[in-house]
């Protein structure tokens, strides 16, 4: 059985989290009850163990109501517990060891008695985690690595990312109505234990909302009578957690507060199109003078407070505007609010995220342009009019079901209510790259990484084509590994738990009385992250382009000198650096990134249908992945260094793009779409460049858009992050500033004119 | 057909001319403002530019160069200029990314297959080319076959102009250019001569024609220089005589120094004694004037 970390970091935690209200022996009770619950009923089906320890759970570790909360419901969670994803938790009935052993490190102050009873549980969940099962089964020595162990090429994991619910039929129904639904369902397939356990989850949310009323009613009880207008709030609260514990809701607040306290116990991290599902209650109360716009824009701020302080770093997704929207005016009236206080709030979460196409009006794109020139960072822009015929294709679905996408995490696409989307597998296409350059081995640790497929010896090839065809050799089998992988995560999970409150709401568990994973979503998809796609494009096309054509160097010769690191060939790497390099509009370099990316982003899709998924597609996302595997990937034939970052998102790597934002723009624009489930494009600015020329740069982006853009992401720095990026140039790899009578890319710029630059920014100038 | 010469090609240029554009730079000048932001434009042919602090000291320039030009002294590379022919051997062998050659003989259809991939993003912001220098204009002939691609494909052209050109060229240009973007200095014959040395009336004349044909295509732009003209009488006579030629639309640009940078690249030292750059502000009094003048005046551009 293949050795691994199984307390090692599970995921990339960014946020600094908000420590657990109960005391240290607390939190050990429940875990024990957990897990002696979790025993207790290993012998009966997999729905009624998980309500049992859902009981456990809830409404134990709901946390007291904060000053500032305008609706209620705030959570802890433990080491050892259940969920969906490791930022809130764990997977499945997890146990987080590396959390526990720290726990365990803190209580044994209190006596040896803790310590052990904390190390009785660890021992059982040894055998008992959900992700660690997994991983004993999947992982291999040298090809399949845990998340995140960087020295692999390809690294998976069990979990369920991404899931955004159907809030509509939550909030058309409420629970008192999905009851009912449940219970009729269940008359003509009696003693289904999911149905009945379903039941079970109904009850406990009525538990919940009960228990949080009592903390809302305690808070106004210590209040007294200082605060009147607190009062009123909590008051109001209370009142709508008592109509929403069974029945529907009338009201905004109702409707938040209803989707809310179910988010949470569902243990969701995205929520989805708020502006379409929320947008019809919020304007019947606007119009009716229920709600002032100042109380609607506080309610949102409060929401945007709480998703914030759950900390889940990459997710807490909100979408907005777009195609297929049921109500889009009230749509809009949500959306014009939720703009401001995106802008005034400039969290990292949520992920503020718009939807646009032909029809979005004039006003929403001054309203994103603002919130983006003050530095917001949101909202991130999604192009409907390139998404959702992609989607439709990727997903093999018709454009009406394909206009429910929403992109999660860190880009992925899911079609809400309907499918399954988490990304399972991340693979790294270019230490692939250079694994099969070294005869099979990994250069970082001279270990032999291509499983059963026998090395080719590169002085035998005799022509580019060749050459190509034995990396997609590897390539090809990297690509099964990775379709097996993910498609075992759903099993395995679907050994061990039901995800009842996200079946509940997902189509068609009820229908077909069948858990999410074991038949009952509509469309079982999945993604695979795929990183260094740029380096490794850039670096076939160097090779192409100095052995094949211009006959430079031997394939042996280049790679003697990539082996050392460039060390000793500085004149080799010289020459790779100054080929083509992709983001600078060029044929030549972005064809080669073009078909490296069909040829992936093709076999991935192509396998997940011949397992029999409804999709498996590739996404090329946003975040600190590239950084850390690139410190364990090896030197490159694009004249990147050992353990040098990789290449961001689909952007080009750090400083290659020379052409300014127009070439990087055409470059990005020229993948197809309709092969991936979401892929980032990142453009920065300066403060001053972006605010002085809103109306030139909104037109870029829509004719980008125009031209085939699915994405962008804008970020607006500040003369501080101009300064960072003077000492950390990685970071800023597409930072665009004004110069003179030009635009450029910043940390291009030589030193002398960045100084300068800078002092000019400090007196106002244009920097 | 002839070639150009291209010392930089910048796309979305979004300060030289209305819309995003793609800024055609070409070398050659009448005149030598000693302000002049661009050195390495002013005389036609290679330029070798060398920046120091990328320099590693490797010594592979010294090792290539056919004529001994450069000398590895306390860890940097030296040139001595005289002898350099501007061959770019040393560019090819330097390690540090450190050397670099400006100034490059171009086809047309070379510079428009760079131009027209921007083409979507000139329509939909009213852009298009700008032609810059240099003084471009010294090659409007050379440049009508270019300019005749971007008008098959309605790509509409703007020159940055000192107007210190033949009366000829610019009844040419009259033909092929949608805007000028004019330089107006001075309108100080004798202040003018010290400082660009070139003759102002030449200047004067080719505005007049242009304007005399065509107010509307011609924006004026004034680059604000300390002991030059940055003042009140320097400003109000130049926006004067414009306004009185049917001029309406003019540029404040403040003196910068970014240009600094690439003398010492060349090896030469900067010839204008103003080492700090004006503020967007210090032109703020400027403005009133253009108001005076019923003037569209606008700082920077």
């Amino acid at each position: 059985m293949v050795k691994f970390d199984i307390e090692g970091a599970q995921n990339v935690e960014v946020s600094k989290r908000i420590p657990c209200e109960k005391s240290l022996v607390e939190q050990l009770e429940i875990m024990e009850r957990y897990t002696e619950t979790h025993k207790r009923f290993s012998k009966e089906s997999i729905s009624r163990r998980e309500v049992e320890c859902l009981k456990v759970l809830y409404p134990a570790l709901f946390r007291s109501v904060e000053d500032s909360d305008l609706t209620a419901g705030r959570m802890d969670f433990l080491p050892i517990g259940f969920g969906c994803v490791t930022s809130v938790g764990g997977v499945g009935h997890y146990c987080v060891f590396g959390k526990l052993r720290a726990f365990q490190r803190d209580i044994a102050e209190l006596g040896q008695e803790y310590y052990d009873r904390t190390e009785a549980l660890y021992q059982y969940w040894v055998d008992h985690d959900l992700k660690t099962q997994y991983c004993r089964e999947v992982l291999t020595e040298t090809t399949i690595g845990r998340f995140i162990d960087v020295e692999y090429p390809l690294i998976a994991t069990a979990r369920l990312s991404g899931m955004m619910l159907d809030y509509p039929k939550l909030l058309d129904h409420g629970i008192g109505g999905l009851r009912t639904i449940i219970t009729e369902r269940l008359s003509k397939d009696e003693g289904n234990e999911f149905l009945m356990a379903s039941l079970d989850c109904l009850d406990l949310f009525t538990t919940c909302a009960d228990a949080v009323r009592e903390k809302v009613l305690k808070q106004k009880e210590a209040l007294g009578e200082t605060n009147p207008k607190r009062a009123a709030q909590l008051t109001r609260m209370a009142n709508d957690l008592l109509t929403i514990r069974k029945g529907k809701p009338e009201h905004f607040t109702e409707a938040l507060q209803l989707f809310w306290l179910y988010a949470l116990l569902a243990g969701v991290i995205n929520y989805g199109r708020l502006d379409d599902f929320l947008g019809p209650y919020l304007a019947k109360d606007l119009d009716s003078g229920v709600l002032s716009e100042q109380d609607a824009y506080d309610l949102l701020k409060s929401l945007w407070q709480m998703i914030e302080n759950r900390r889940t770093t990459v997710n807490g997704r909100i979408i907005v505007g777009g195609k297929g929207r049921k109500h889009p005016e009230e749509a809009d009236r949500f959306l014009h609010i939720a703009m401001k206080v995106c802008k005034d709030c400039r969290f990292v979460e949520p992920q503020f995220t718009l939807r646009i196409d032909e029809t979005t009006s004039e006003e929403t794109w001054a309203e994103a342009m603002d919130a983006l020139g003050v530095g917001a960072t949101y909202p991130t822009i999604y192009n409907d009019e390139v998404n959702v015929p992609a989607v439709s294709f990727g997903m093999r679905v018709d454009e009406e079901t394909a206009a429910r996408y929403v992109p999660f995490g860190c880009t992925e696409f899911v079609l809400w209510g309907q499918s399954t989307g988490t990304p399972n597998i991340c693979i790294n296409l270019l230490k692939i790259l250079n694994i099969y350059m070294n005869r099979g081995v990994d250069p970082m640790d001279g270990q032999y990484k291509l499983g059963p497929l026998k090395a080719k010896d590169l002085s035998s090839i005799t022509s580019f084509d060749e050459f190509l065809e034995g990396y997609q050799e590897v390539l090809n089998y990297y690509m099964d590994l990775a379709g097996e992988a993910q498609y075992r995560s759903y099993e395995i999970m679907n050994e061990h738990v039901s995800f009842l409150f996200t079946s509940i709401l997902m189509d068609d568990c009820i229908e077909r009385g069948k858990a999410l994973l074991d038949g009952g979503v509509r469309y079982l998809g999945g993604t695979c992250e795929t990183y260094g796609n740029i380096n490794a494009s850039d670096s076939l096309w160097a090779i192409k382009h100095l052995v094949f054509d211009e006959h430079k160097y031997t394939l042996p010769q280049l790679e003697e000198a990539i082996l050392a690191d460039f060390n000793g060939y500085e004149h080799i790497r010289k020459d790779c650096l100054a080929c083509d390099k992709y983001g600078n509009d060029l044929s030549t370099a972005d064809d080669m990134a073009n078909m490296l990316y069909e040829f992936v982003a093709k076999g991935i899709r192509d396998r997940g249908i011949r397992l029999g998924m409804q999709y498996f597609l590739i996404v090329i996302s946003n975040n600190s992945l590239n950084t850390e595997w690139g410190l364990r990937t090896s030197a490159s034939a694009d004249g990147r260094h050992t353990g040098v970052y990789m290449n961001p998102a689909n952007n080009p790597q750090g400083g290659a793009d020379k052409n300014g934002p127009t070439a990087m723009l055409n470059s990005l624009a020229k993948f197809d779409a309709k092969y991936h489930g979401g892929s980032v494009q990142n453009i920065k600015f300066a403060k001053g460049m972006f605010n002085q020329n809103k109306p030139l740069i909104e037109g870029m982006f829509k004719t980008y858009f125009r031209k085939g853009g699915c994405h962008i992401m804008v970020t607006v720095v500040d003369k501080g992050a101009l300064e960072d990026a003077m000492i950390h140039p990685e970071n800023y790899p597409d930072l665009i500033v004004r110069v003179a009578g030009y635009s450029a890319v910043f940390v291009n710029l030589d030193k002398t004119v960045q100084k300068e630059l800078l002092s000019r920014h400090l007196y106002g100038g244009e920097a | 057909m002839s070639s150009l010469p291209v010392f930089n090609i910048e796309r979305f240029a979004i300060h030289d001319g209305p819309g995003i554009r793609t800024a055609v730079f070409l070398q050659g000048c009448g005149l030598s403002c000693r302000w002049c932001a661009n050195p390495e434009s002013q005389k036609i042919g290679p330029h070798l530019m060398f920046l120091s602090q990328k320099c590693i000291g490797c010594g592979q320039c010294a090792a290539v160069c056919p004529n001994g030009v450069p000398v590895i002294k306390e860890g940097k590379a030296q040139f001595d200029r005289a002898r350099c022919v501007n061959c770019g051997t040393c560019v090819e062998g330097c390690l540090g990314d450190a050397l670099k050659i400006s100034g490059k003989a171009m086809e047309p259809e070379e510079i428009f297959d760079t131009v027209i991939r921007d083409k979507d993003y000139y329509d939909s912001s009213q852009g298009g080319v700008t032609l810059s220098g240099g003084e471009a204009l010294l090659h409007i002939n050379e440049l009508i076959p270019f300019i005749h691609l971007c008008r098959e494909h309605q790509i509409p052209i703007a020159t940055e102009t000192c107007g210190y050109v033949s009366e000829s060229i610019m009844k040419t240009a009259l033909d092929y250019i949608d805007l000028f973007l004019f330089d107006l200095k001075s309108m100080n014959p004798e202040r003018f001569r010290e400082n660009t040395g070139g003759d102002l009336s030449v200047v004067l004349r080719s505005f007049q024609l242009v304007a005399e044909h065509y107010p509307e295509r011609i924006i004026v732009r004034i680059p604000v220089i300390p002991e030059f003209n940055h003042s009140m009488e320097d400003i109000k006579a130049i926006l004067s005589f414009a306004c009185s030629q049917g001029v309406k639309r003019a540029d404040l640009l403040p003196y910068h120094t970014l240009g600094m940078t690439k003398y010492r690249q060349l090896g030469i030292p900067y010839p204008y004694p103003v080492e700090t750059g004006l503020k967007e502000d210090d032109l703020l009094p400027y403005l009133k004037i253009g108001e005076e003048l019923g003037m569209t005046l606008r700082i920077g551009g």
